[in-house]
């Protein structure tokens, strides 16, 4: 059980976290929704120590995780940052095993249980075909595959995941998310920062919405995916539907009435005229 | 589906890479010996096999090779390893392929303090001088930082280089001017000069060296991640900070002992490492062992050519690295560029 308590954190003079408190259960899919600017990443980034907090504390299994050293830190939780550009002249197999970083040192490099990590995880996210290439051969979304890999091969109980489905087209959207949802399987616990409202509600156990740098409202999918909810945190106006086949609520955004709609044809109509 | 599931190995013995560097290596031996039969004089090789292993001072030519060149051929292999390791790190810790401790004016700022010391406080012995070289490369580099804000791979690192090397040569050019025969030696000594009487200044900083080469070592584990990303390593577990920070403290030591034994010596840093990732694309256990081959090789090939193009003058070997060098760093912008 992850429990963030009065977490405050920021950069410089600017406070982006504001008294965070939350507890979140093990072993489901967590999603962080909020607009953007609403400090996702930034809880994110606190909670994986990469951001020192101003205040508060949080606590893994009842373990204080801000106390810890960074690679302690590391053994128990992995943060897959959005990932911007590829490192150059590595291959698939040379990320992945970079993964094992925070279980080696200097006497203890490569031993049986890290072959078997990096093997399990190459396995969940079928990655063995293009083990070889280099990652500047491989389209956008294979290299995600092999990010998370990477990140599986840290062999945490927790995966913190920004964005991962950002830069992907739809079907490698769909396929990642599969994957990741996959992972519940094998018992971790994943807590995503998600831009798409409908993916988020399709995969999601848990939602935390967020504004402003704070906790707006938490929840199962179903009590907190609402048309008020939405409408507060994202300033959306959206209709509610439950997806027939995956029976999880759809957000379907209004659209502006048939009569505002040919009002703005008319609108343009007239401009382009007078343009002409 | 597959029904059995496939095993990868993930490691096996690097045979190409081991044989690149017993090819390497062989490579360095003929040039170490080229270096001691070419020069002024010729020597022929079995002079100079006599003279290494059975040694007689009454003959001349084994005692030119003893005396002056073997110490040339040392000074030259320490410098060559010690810059391509600074080179390799500061490329590293920066993320950026243009970093260089010449370029960005770590070694100047080593080389005026070492001149203002000499000038300034002569009571201090002679051993001081690598101390100075240090400080002078250490206020160079939180200089180039601060200037340049520490942005991954931008071009104001190297800008911030250029405008601090000037600052620091124009400043060492106003105390020649001071103190002219005085500093008449130094003058040589600032344009990169290999010289035998240098073998005598390696004994102050060879204990530096050595405890920076081995600190290049350990850090090879964080930069391999570091590699990764500057978040990524953060997550994997790596002290980012702590990274970049003792990561420009090798530099500067090892800046700074090359600056005391052969003055400002630029563009090996800067070409080596780029020469190496072309044989060693992403270890850095490896990138660091190939670049210091490459460095020393380059070293004692830019000395050979140093005493022979323009025989019987000799050239300093700095500028036959530079002669060398910025062409591959106008080649690296323009394939920035692109």
């Amino acid at each position: 059980m992850l429990v963030i308590e009065n977490l405050n954190a920021g950069y410089k003079n600017k406070q982006i976290l504001k008294n965070i408190n939350l507890t979140l259960p093990d072993g489901g899919f967590i999603t962080l929704m909020g607009a953007n600017g609403c400090g996702k990443t930034t809880l994110l980034h606190s909670i994986s120590g990469l951001l020192k907090v101003t205040k508060g504390d949080v606590f893994l299994n009842e373990t204080n995780l801000l106390g810890l050293k960074r690679k302690d830190v590391a053994q128990r939780l992995a943060l897959l940052p959005q990932i911007t550009t590829t490192p150059s002249g590595l291959t698939a197999r040379e990320l992945i095993m970079q993964g094992r970083f925070p279980w080696q040192n200097w006497w203890k490099q490569w031993s049986d249980v890290d072959e078997k990590a990096v093997n399990d995880a190459i396995e969940v996210t079928n990655v063995g075909d293009y083990l070889d290439l280099p990652l500047e051969q491989l389209s956008g979304g294979q290299q995600q595959r092999c990010w998370i890999a990477m990140t599986l091969a840290q062999d945490t109980p927790v995966l913190l995941l920004d964005e991962p489905t950002t830069y992907l087209d739809v079907a490698h959207q769909v396929e990642l998310m599969n994957l990741i949802a996959s992972l519940k399987s094998k018992g971790k616990t994943i807590i995503a920062v998600l831009h798409d409202l409908n993916q988020a509600a399709t995969y999601s156990d848990y939602l935390v919405m967020m504004k402003e740098g704070k906790v707006f409202t938490q929840g199962k999918v179903k009590e907190v995916f609402t048309k008020e909810n939405l409408s507060s945190v994202f300033g959306l106006n959206a209709h509610i539907i439950t997806d027939p086949y995956n029976d999880t609520p759809i957000a379907l955004p209004v659209v502006t009435s048939p009569d505002n709609l040919a009002q703005t044809t008319d609108l343009n109509n007239r401009q382009q005229m007078h343009y002409a | 589906m597959r029904s059995t599931v496939e095993t990868h190995r993930m490691s096996g013995f690097p045979v190409a890479r081991v044989t690149g560097v017993v090819l390497l290596l062989l490579a360095l031996v003929i040039a170490a010996f080229l270096h001691l039969s070419l020069g002024a004089k010729e020597i022929d090789w079995m002079t100079v096999w006599h003279a290494l292993f059975d040694y007689n001072t009454a003959d001349m030519d084994q005692v030119i090779i003893r005396e002056s060149r073997q110490a040339r051929l040392i000074v030259s292999v320490v410098v060559g390893a010690s810059l391509a390791l600074a080179g390799v790190m500061m490329q590293a810790i920066s993320s950026n392929p243009l970093a260089d401790p010449g370029l960005l004016g770590i070694n100047s700022g080593a080389a005026f303090f070492v001149v203002a010391s000499l000038l300034f406080f002569p009571m201090f012995g002679q051993g001081y001088v690598p101390v100075f070289a240090f400080l002078g490369a250490a206020f160079a580099a939180l200089l180039v930082m601060m200037l340049s804000g520490w942005e991954q791979g931008s071009e104001r690192l190297v800008l911030a280089g250029v405008v601090v090397t000037a600052l620091f040569s124009a400043m060492t050019a106003i105390l020649l001017l001071i103190d002219q025969q005085g500093l008449e030696k130094v003058r040589h000594w600032l344009t990169g000069a290999i010289g035998a009487s240098d073998l005598k200044k390696l004994h102050w900083v060879y204990p530096y060296l050595i405890c920076a080469m081995v600190g290049c070592f350990a850090l090879v584990r964080s930069l391999n991640a570091f590699h990764l990303g500057e978040r990524v390593a953060a997550s994997l577990g790596v002290n980012v900070l702590l990274l970049k920070v003792s990561g420009l403290a090798l530099v500067v030591v090892l800046s700074g002992c090359v600056v005391t034994v052969a003055g400002p010596i630029g563009f090996v840093g800067l070409v080596v490492p780029h020469v190496a990732r072309l044989l060693v694309r992403n270890s850095y256990a490896w990138l660091f062992i190939y670049s210091l081959l490459i460095g020393t090789l380059l070293l004692i090939l830019s000395d050979i050519a140093a005493r022979v193009v323009l025989s019987p003058y000799e050239i300093n070997t700095g500028i036959i690295t530079a002669f060398v060098g910025s062409p591959v760093f106008i080649a690296l912008v323009l394939g920035r560029m692109k």
